[in-house]
């Protein structure tokens, strides 16, 4: 019997031998382990249109604006880093050959940093929906199933991300009438809200910002 | 690789399973099974999205004697490609982004195959054929915390050529190359791109 045959069950095997060797891509499915560094991201766009040699002089605020959503939102974004944080954008921009002005007036632009910060939730659970999505030909999320506690299982996370803005403006050729002023540089930095690095982190991500902008220093 | 790549693995592993255990009444030496881990090398557009050698390999294939030499094969695998960057700088027209990147391709190749065997089969046999198909395509890209994914059913072929050697009666060592190439993808950017990579796969083949 062909069924019987040491070959065909050994190489039979074969066919098991693939199957387990998916589960097993999926399960060390590569890159899915992220440390929190690693989820930092630096974002730079700046207007084309501008000369930035003409721009020899900024103004910055000692302050750091908080955005929040909507009236009444407490705000609990921390100030324990302003000072650092400002500083080392007051240091890149020396750098780049800037000239800061104490009064606005005098300045070509003005370096405006703020911080937004925001919490976010997930849930992952099994995909047939819990006990009531196995026992009867119910689609997920039907009755008690929706319920993570009743048997369906799964995990609800949250993480918290905030983002520091850079903004360079052009207050000369602010539009009085539309009541709009031009951002000619924005440099944001975006990242998880967890670890013992943050300051760290939002430090380098502020180099960052500058090191990929080298036109800012342009007849400087 | 998420929800729409976890269900078609799903699919993947149920039917290997199936197809595995499955036995035959059909005439002897008129089905063979072919089961092959598989190494892909990306070239040319594909190496500039993923540039790196994927081990992350796996195939499956059904193949039926028609005449002679000559047999019929139905083919699926899955192939993972992955690169990860650290703190690479892209830049844009207008500006530049910075961080960490994990790029994926998963490519589902499910294809017919027509495949001319020279010699002996109770001796080692050098075989050459084509295969025909469809691809299915999960491009993902992550910078940060932000992910963007697309998928796609694409066609394409695959040239190969390979080598059987008798194990023991029924059973047969099977190393095989093929070059996938499908030219119809668009990458995440919505441009034109050709999927190809070259790809050594080794594993067993037997009778049904």
């Amino acid at each position: 019997m062909r069924d019987s045959s040491p070959a065909w069950s050994f190489f039979r095997l074969g066919g098991w031998l693939v199957v387990a060797a998916w589960a097993v891509f999926v399960s060390c499915y590569p890159g899915d382990q992220l440390t929190v560094q690693e989820a930092d991201v630096v974002v730079t766009l700046f207007d084309g249109g501008i000369d930035f040699a003409s721009k020899q002089s900024y103004a910055m605020p000692d302050t750091i604006v908080h955005i929040v959503q909507g009236a009444g939102v407490i705000d609990d974004i921390s100030r324990d880093f302003d000072t650092e944080i400002l500083d080392r954008v007051a240091s890149n921009m020396g750098t780049l050959g800037f000239t800061r002005e104490a009064d606005p007036d005098n300045a070509d632009v003005l370096m405006l940093v703020s911080i937004a910060a925001g919490e976010h939730v997930g849930f992952t659970g099994y995909p047939w929906g819990g006990y009531w999505g196995w026992y009867y030909p119910y689609p997920p999320g039907f009755g008690w199933g929706y319920y993570p506690w009743y048997g369906g299982g799964g995990t609800v996370y949250t993480y918290r991300t905030g983002t520091v803005f850079m903004q360079m403006i052009d207050h000369a050729a602010a539009d009085s009438t539309l009541e709009k002023v031009p951002t000619i540089w924005i440099g944001a930095l975006n990242g998880l809200v967890e670890g013992d690095a943050v300051e760290e982190r939002i430090l380098d991500g502020i180099d960052q910002a500058f090191d990929q902008s080298p036109y800012l220093g342009d007849g400087k | 690789m998420r929800s729409d790549g976890a269900k078609t693995i799903a699919v993947f592993v149920l039917a290997s399973a199936l197809c595995a255990t499955l036995s035959s009444r059909a005439r002897a030496q008129d089905w063979f099974g072919l089961a092959t881990w598989q190494v892909s090398v990306p070239v040319d557009d594909t190496k500039l999205f993923t540039d790196e050698v994927s081990f992350r390999g796996a195939g499956m294939d059904f193949r039926k004697t028609l005449t002679g030499g000559t047999i019929a094969s139905v083919s699926m695998a899955w192939n993972v490609f992955h690169e990860r960057t650290e703190l690479e700088t892209l830049q844009l027209e207008f500006g530049a982004v910075s961080g960490s990147q994990d790029r994926y391709i998963n490519s589902f190749p499910i294809m017919l195959g027509l495949h001319q065997y020279i010699g002996n089969r109770r001796k080692t046999r050098v075989h050459f054929g084509v295969n025909a198909g469809g691809y299915l395509l999960i491009q993902t890209f992550r910078i940060g915390i932000t992910e963007i994914e697309e998928d796609a059913w694409e066609w394409g072929v695959a040239p190969e050529v390979g080598v059987t050697i008798p194990m023991t009666t029924g059973a047969w060592l099977e190393v095989n190359g093929r070059y996938h190439w499908s030219p119809t993808p668009k990458n995440l950017a919505g441009e034109d791109f050709s999927m190809t990579y070259y790809q050594l796969n080794v594993g067993f083949m037997w009778e049904q």
